[in-house]
């Protein structure tokens, strides 16, 4: 415990108020089914889910989560031993950690990482070892740009860099696609390149794919994938790969599908000798999940499939949204001096940006900031990406998240981080028109 | 499947409960096969019992566990051992829908929340209240923490022996944390407090899901029972009394932590205050050691002004104040044990115990449920119904509730609750039925037999004892009355319609006895 980036970055943005792109969530509600279902089940006496309930999940809940699933793996799913329900997709990748690692396992996360993950295998007594995702920047030429300024690009696993560092010490590889901080979607061959690395790690090394944005994939991949789920387009569920159905456990949550991430309500589907050492922990870490938020998934699981706002589903929608959201910001960043992505050729997912400063905004940055002391700053020390956000949401107005802490220390001091700052576009179309706004005064 | 058990069940009942729970106690002048051999509670069942497993629509849906084969040690963690067999809830519910019996068991209402609290549940999501649909904040809504830190201000604390300084300092941000219900909030103080190797000192009969919780954070539980006072049938707090020199003995220099249930679960007791001034003095003396006292019965008493509640971390001018953390939660209050809303609060360094957990494990809790337990807090001070308050009329439902149950434990002429009186009737009980060679605790084969037979449902207390003291459970049973009048008035003619025949008082009572105090 201590400071940390969050903790730092809310004292200063409660302190200085700028527009708010650091943060994780949607400002605005759940969709209107969303929250009627959330009322009706408040309100549905015969039904009434107000009292404890299955400790798995919640029967309404996992038989319509198998019924997805089933869709998705092309295998039918047995809602009562193969999928788990717990607080948020937080608790589900908690409980799995739990289950599987012991003290001197190893898990591999992929640089940048969730910073969550890192404490969590801790906590699990795990050892956390970490593959860089490598940036590779983009090589065409742009007129009327230095060629030494600063690109956007993609972030590759490279075979190497994996193989070298899985063991049979190796005992779970956390997937997280798309990915947070990065937006990336891993590719099909980079999915293979995991499944084949089971091998070097042995038959008890299990795979953890986080999905949590898996309904937000705004530029997804160009090729045809055979494994994409027919109601997941441009998604790759790692545990649908030959062989991996038995090697995984899938996690994902309905937070950031319905913009209802204090819902809390996540999961986790896999193979029965996974999944029930979490069936059997559930009963001790809080009895069951809440009831009446389960039973309010339930039905909006059922009605997101429906016609919604114009669009052929609630999640047609959900994509069209942010991909409006995600072109606003793109426009604000690039035209303020920011690199970014090219979406037209870099698959992405979610509701985050990881922007580069041009060399113009590199200048600007005042001195005081640049290498300043601070205890919640990874290395105490505040780096090019933090000493940016630190004056842009004190001065400039807007708030975004240094993309240091995502990375592993060693990383960090290598300078891994020091060119890249996380920007969320969950956020209304006002408050990106703001973020514009401030954007504009750093030209 | 079927029991072997005594020929002549020699019961006495004795009406001991205080909020949820009546003790019914049975005695068995013949032990016959009902012997407490199984001490790790692994206790089996017929894979069909398990397998019958409840419907969708069921209210009381806990599925069994699953009939595959456990999965291999080299893959899990040791974390994991010894939490595979089957909790007493996973044996019993299903049991209960297996023979359609009446399940007094499992302590949750069949009723809902109060409209109040439907409503502000309903309000949380209006557009007014967006944040209330998005992460809270990790250690606590700061709502709620504010509307609970008034309230125990206001209301709860206000005439305790906590000195002033420290009440009107408690901070809504430092002092409290909510997580998931209170075994939730149980699990990341346990996790953040005790390191492999520690004591983990409960009080039996416990909650049974303190001991594995005890186990998973590394930690041993030391169990410390309840004595039975024969002579004291009055209610449970006197029937139930803790010996200070005993749970002094059970005191190492590893003790970590002492979990206190007060109004307690399974026996109704009240702890008084001579009994948590004791128990302070004692704890006082360890100020490594901390006290999580989980207090969810809290306001389900029966006579305020002979029995209140009291927090162990107000006693003698706040004595352990710095050693205590006090949990609570929404669910039997305000009967929405689906809602998983609890909190504990404390000071600031053992209260962050809780926090850092949760920031890992959970996240941050649900985030409507906790705004709307906020308002729902406050609207219960208020008049209702005619009452001064919610709670009193809460405590005014329940009484009726108790009352049926014992009259229907009365009527039934086998277990006869009384207070003062004592009651003792001898019976016989059926002897036919499928040879098993299943050994369980008597409690708990009396448990399955009432269901089987009777038609109730009851718990077996055997479950919340530790695996040498099984036996101080064998003539007890637990039964809610949380459930409507309907409910319990079929119990009670279930009961009834079975006839139990008698013995006399006193060789009843002369071998009870004996029974007990062994």
């Amino acid at each position: 415990t201590g400071p940390t980036v969050w903790t730092e970055f809310n004292r200063i943005g409660q302190e200085h108020n700028p527009v708010n792109l650091g943060q994780g969530f949607p400002d605005w509600l759940p969709p209107k089914f969303a929250v009627d279902s959330l009322v009706e089940a408040v309100l549905d006496s015969a039904q009434s889910p107000h009292q404890y309930t299955r400790s798995a999940g919640h029967p309404n809940l996992v038989n319509q989560l198998a019924r997805r699933y089933s869709i998705h793996m092309r295998k039918e799913i047995d809602p009562m031993n193969e999928v788990a329900v717990t607080v948020g997709a937080s608790q589900a990748l908690y409980l799995s950690l739990q289950t599987l690692v012991r003290p001197g396992d190893e898990v591999i996360l992929f640089e940048p990482f969730f910073d969550l993950y890192v404490n969590q295998v801790k906590l699990a007594g795990g050892t956390p070892v970490f593959v860089p995702l490598r940036f590779v920047p983009y090589t065409d030429k742009i007129d009327g740009q230095d060629e030494d300024e600063v690109r956007g690009g993609d972030w590759v696993l490279y075979r190497d860099e994996l193989m070298k560092v899985v063991s049979p010490r190796t005992k779970a590889i956390i997937l997280n696609s798309p990915h947070n901080p990065t937006g990336k979607i891993f590719t099909r061959t980079e999915m293979e390149l995991i499944a084949e690395s089971l091998d070097l790690a042995g038959p008890d090394c299990v795979v953890l794919s986080d999905e949590v944005y898996k309904y937000i994939i705004h530029a997804p991949p160009k090729e045809e994938s055979v494994s994409d789920s027919p109601i997941c387009a441009g998604h790759i569920h790692f545990a649908s790969l030959p062989g991996m159905w038995d090697r995984t456990i899938t996690i994902s949550s309905a937070g950031k599908t319905f913009s209802a991430t204090g819902w809390q309500a996540g999961w986790c589907v896999g193979p029965n000798r996974l999944i029930k050492p979490i069936h059997q922990l559930l009963p001790y870490i809080q009895f069951c999940a809440s009831t009446v938020i389960q039973e309010a998934l339930a039905r909006s699981l059922s009605r997101a499939d429906q016609p919604y706002e114009g669009y052929a589903s609630y999640y047609e929608y959900l994509k069209a949204k942010y991909t409006r959201k995600r072109d606003l910001l793109v426009d604000a960043l690039t035209e303020a001096g920011f690199a970014v992505p090219n979406y037209d050729v870099t698959p992405g997912g979610g509701f985050f940006i990881l922007a580069r400063p041009g060399k113009a905004i590199q200048r600007s940055i005042p001195e005081k900031y640049i290498l300043a002391k601070n205890e919640a700053a990874p290395g105490g020390v505040a780096r090019q990406d933090w000493a940016l956000c630190q004056w842009m949401a004190e001065e400039v107005g807007l708030l975004c998240i240094p993309s240091s802490p995502f990375f592993s220390s060693e990383r960090v001091q290598e300078g891994a981080a020091d060119s890249f700052i996380r920007v969320a576009f969950c956020k209304t179309d006002e408050t990106i028109e703001a973020a514009a706004a401030a954007l504009r005064q750093m030209k | 499947m079927a029991l072997r058990y005594s020929k002549n069940l020699s019961i006495i009942a004795t009406f001991l409960s205080t909020n949820l729970w009546c003790s019914a106690f049975l005695l068995s002048s013949e032990i016959g096969v009902l012997r407490n051999r199984n001490h790790n509670k692994h206790f089996s069942t017929t894979d069909e019992d398990r397998k019958e497993g409840v419907t969708e629509k069921d209210s009381d849906n806990i599925s069994p566990l699953s009939s595959s084969p456990p999965p291999s040690s080299s893959l899990l963690s040791k974390r994991l051992d010894g939490l595979d067999a089957p909790t007493v809830w996973h044996e019993f519910s299903p049991l209960a829908v297996k023979h359609k019996s009446i399940n007094l068991g499992q302590g949750f209402p069949d009723w809902d929340p109060p409209r109040f609290v439907i409503e502000e549940l309903k309000r949380s999501t209006d557009p007014e209240y967006n944040d209330a649909n998005q992460y809270a904040r990790s250690a606590a809504h700061l709502p709620l923490a504010e509307a609970l830190r008034n309230d125990y201000v206001d209301y709860q604390w206000k005439e305790s022996d906590l000195p002033t300084d420290i009440l009107h300092n408690l901070d809504a941000v430092t002092n409290i944390a909510t997580a998931t219900g209170v075994t939730n909030v149980l699990y990341c103080a346990l996790q953040g407090l005790v390191n492999p190797g520690d004591e983990v000192l409960l009080l039996e009969p416990y909650f049974d899901i303190y001991s594995s919780q005890v186990k998973l954070a590394g930690g041993t539980p030391i169990y410390c029972p309840l004595r039975s006072d024969i002579s004291k049938l009055v209610g449970a707090s006197e029937f139930f009394t803790l010996d200070l020199d005993e749970l002094a003995s059970k005191i190492t220099t590893k003790t970590k932590v002492l979990i206190l249930n007060t109004p307690h679960n399974p026996t109704g007791k009240i702890f008084n205050i001579d009994e948590l001034e004791g128990i302070a003095n004692l704890v006082s003396d360890y100020p490594n050691l901390i006290v999580l006292s989980d207090e969810v019965y809290q306001h389900l008493l029966f006579d305020k002004e002979k029995e209140p509640h009291i927090s162990i971390a107000t006693v003698n001018n706040g004595q352990i104040w710095d050693q205590t953390l006090t949990m609570s939660s929404a669910g039997k209050t305000f009967s929405c044990t689906g809602w998983k809303v609890g909190w504990a609060i404390g000071p600031a360094h053992l209260i962050k115990a809780i926090t850092a957990v949760q920031q890992w494990c959970n996240f941050s809790p649900v985030t409507p449920t906790q705004d709307a337990i906020s308002r729902a807090l406050v609207l219960a001070r208020r008049p209702y119904e005619g009452y001064d308050s919610y709670y009193d009329w809460l405590v005014a439902g329940y009484e009726q509730k108790r009352s049926i149950l014992i009259d229907a434990l009365e009527n039934a002429g086998i277990i006869t609750p009384a207070m003062p009186r004592m009651a003792v009737i001898k019976s016989e009980t059926p002897t036919k039925g499928e040879a098993t060679e299943t050994i369980m605790p008597r409690d708990w084969a009396l448990s399955r037999w009432l269901t089987t037979t009777v038609g109730v449902t009851a718990i077996p207390p055997s479950a919340f004892y530790g695996p040498d003291n099984l036996h101080l459970a064998s003539n007890t049973l637990r039964f809610a009355f949380c459930k409507n009048e309907d409910t319990l008035l079929e119990a009670s003619r279930r009961l009834e319609d079975y006839h139990f025949p008698t013995v006399s008082t006193s060789s009843a009572a002369a071998a009870t006895d004996a029974e007990l105090s062994s």
